[in-house]
């Protein structure tokens, strides 16, 4: 049997060259998920059918002597809130089985599929995405592809496991406080969550209208790129995607991050990680050249109205099912769902208040550095059913708090790559890179570098997690000594 | 609690009041976090957030 690439850009290759049809690829993923996805439990519903007549068009199309586009024959799979053509959209939620099934794709899975991408399947997910753990009453949960004992994160832990378990090389979650960034690090695979307001959430489920992002996970970070750069675009249908042209970043992505002026988030960030999560986070900073610690204002304040503007919108969102199916809501998140209708206004709004102003306090903080560097979670992968999380003597109740410095990240809206690295234990843990608003490319370019040097990489199941690896910080070149300079400014800097 | 379960038209079974009561009551307790911070005038929400 033919041996097939694993990672996007090589499957795409491989399909492009010839080496491969989009048929083998496919039906290869096809006869993977029912052997290794019962371990894991990451698929909601494979869609064999729609894959096999997708790797056809991409056969037929290279048969003809037409130019592929660029993710032609990669399959890829996408969290059961995403509208897939004829499936109902779960959004983890049992009770949307009984909704009539999209009648369009959502806009970033047309966007793939216009750019050759092979759909194979929907994901499993927290109960409309109000969760960290895939714990999901109705569809199983999501065990870690690492020890599946262990949660896989959440709310878009079908979407990590998926990847980790070596099923799809890429897979699309959504992050309203931390979701796809949580999974990532629980799997040790790479995620990027975009700026607010970058990708467009057209036929996705939301949570938040305000708080909720898209984006791609993957097993290195030019595969991420390479999504990334077919899923930009503006997008009229959702008020919140910004009118921005594309900002394409594969060609740039190699080119390191000489002259960046990297920071190492403080006070908050430490205070609420582990010594394993702190450790990852200075290690990565110090590969990356960091140029000093950064203390945000205010930040438990931020994350605090970030809690109150999900609860309120979340609980708004789901009144009148609340009304009529209370009881079929999951358990775990119901009661946070009908306490979060309850919300004052004057919460809702001071919250709204508080995202104005540490925003620009954020945006004060880019003025001095141009990547900031933070733990994504505060400890690896957390055990199934776990109800306390300790940190430095401290107890705090589990599933709130995983996402406790991912919240005020994606409260600002910022870029955010998390990149893997070896966590203590024998487990992954995540360190996000964080960048100015629309600087997905620094992000990503730092990601890369960090992946070169040894310091992160994707952990597949049954890969070894030797801190080793990670620990020996990348050679600096001189340039890199020099003085920091601002950072070059981005392709379109026009304001929407 | 209840009043305001009734105007909202939610009619839940009492053990699911008892633990909503609760839930409200720790989401009281991290609201004050962000209604403790004292903002300057003039800091209004956005229509549409932009980063």
């Amino acid at each position: 049997m033919k041996t097939l690439p694993e990672d996007v850009a090589g499957i795409a290759a491989v399909v492009r060259s010839g080496e491969a049809t989009a048929k083998e690829v496919v039906e290869a993923v096809l006869a993977r998920i029912p052997r290794r996805d019962p371990e894991v439990n990451a698929f909601t519903a494979v869609t064999a059918d729609r894959a096999r007549a997708e790797a056809a068009a991409i056969d037929a199309a290279r048969s003809n002597g037409q130019r592929l586009p660029p993710l032609a024959g990669v399959p890829y799979a996408v969290k059961n809130l995403y509208d897939v053509a004829g499936l109902p959209t779960l959004a983890g939620s049992k009770i949307n089985e009984d909704r009539p099934p999209a009648e369009n794709d959502a806009a970033l899975v047309s966007r793939l599929q216009a750019a050759g991408a092979v759909l194979v399947g929907t994901l499993n997910m927290d109960a409309y995405a109000y969760g960290f753990t895939t714990e999901n009453t109705a569809y199983g949960v999501t065990h870690n592809p690492h020890d599946p004992s262990r949660s896989a994160g959440g709310s878009s832990g079908g979407s990590g496991a998926a990847v980790a378990a070596g099923l799809v090389p890429l897979t699309l979650g959504s992050d309203t406080n931390g979701s796809i960034r949580v999974p990532a690090s629980f799997c040790g695979i790479f995620g990027l969550k975009p700026t607010f307001g970058r990708l467009p959430r057209t036929g996705a489920a939301l949570l938040s209208a305000s708080l909720d992002h898209l984006g791609p996970l993957a097993t290195t970070t030019a595969d991420l790129a390479a999504a990334y750069d077919v899923l930009q675009g503006p997008d009229p249908r959702d008020p919140a995607c910004a009118p921005r042209p594309a900002e394409p970043i594969q060609s740039s992505l190699a080119d390191g991050i000489d002259g960046l002026r990297v920071g190492r988030l403080t006070g908050y960030f430490d205070r609420f990680a582990t010594a394993g999560a702190r450790k990852a986070a200075v290690r990565v900073a110090e590969a990356l050249g960091s140029a000093g610690d950064v203390e945000l204002p205010e930040v438990e304040a931020a994350r605090a109205a970030a809690f109150v503007i999900t609860a309120a919108e979340g609980g708004a969102l789901h009144l009148e099912t609340l009304r009529r199916r209370y009881a079929d809501f999951e358990p775990l998140s119901r009661d946070r769902f009908v306490a979060g209708a309850l919300t004052p206004s004057a919460w809702y709004l001071q919250a709204q208040r508080i995202r104005a102003w540490f925003r620009d306090r954020v945006r004060e903080a880019f003025e001095d550095y141009d990547l900031l560097v933070a733990p994504a979670t505060p400890c690896p992968a957390t055990p199934l059913g776990a109800e306390w999380l300790e940190i430095d003597g401290g107890r705090l109740p589990l599933r709130p708090s995983i996402g406790l410095l991912t919240q005020p990240i994606s409260f600002a809206g910022l870029p955010v790559v998390c990149v893997p690295v070896a966590g203590p234990g024998s487990l992954p843990i995540g360190v996000q890179l964080i960048a100015a608003p629309w600087r997905e490319d620094v992000c990503l370019r730092a990601s890369s570098v960090l992946e070169r040097a040894g310091v992160a990489r994707a952990f597949l199941a049954g890969d070894e997690v030797s801190p080793a690896a990670g620990d020996a910080p990348p050679p600096r070149s001189p340039a890199s000594r020099r003085p920091p300079r601002r950072t070059p400014p981005a392709r379109t800097r026009r304001t929407p | 609690m209840e009043a305001t379960l009734r105007a909202l038209d939610l009619s839940l079974p009492p053990d699911a009041v008892a633990r909503v009561k609760s839930t409200f009551a720790r989401n009281a307790e991290i609201a004050r976090k962000a209604a403790s911070l004292d903002l300057p005038d003039g800091v209004e929400p956005a229509a549409v957030f932009r980063p």
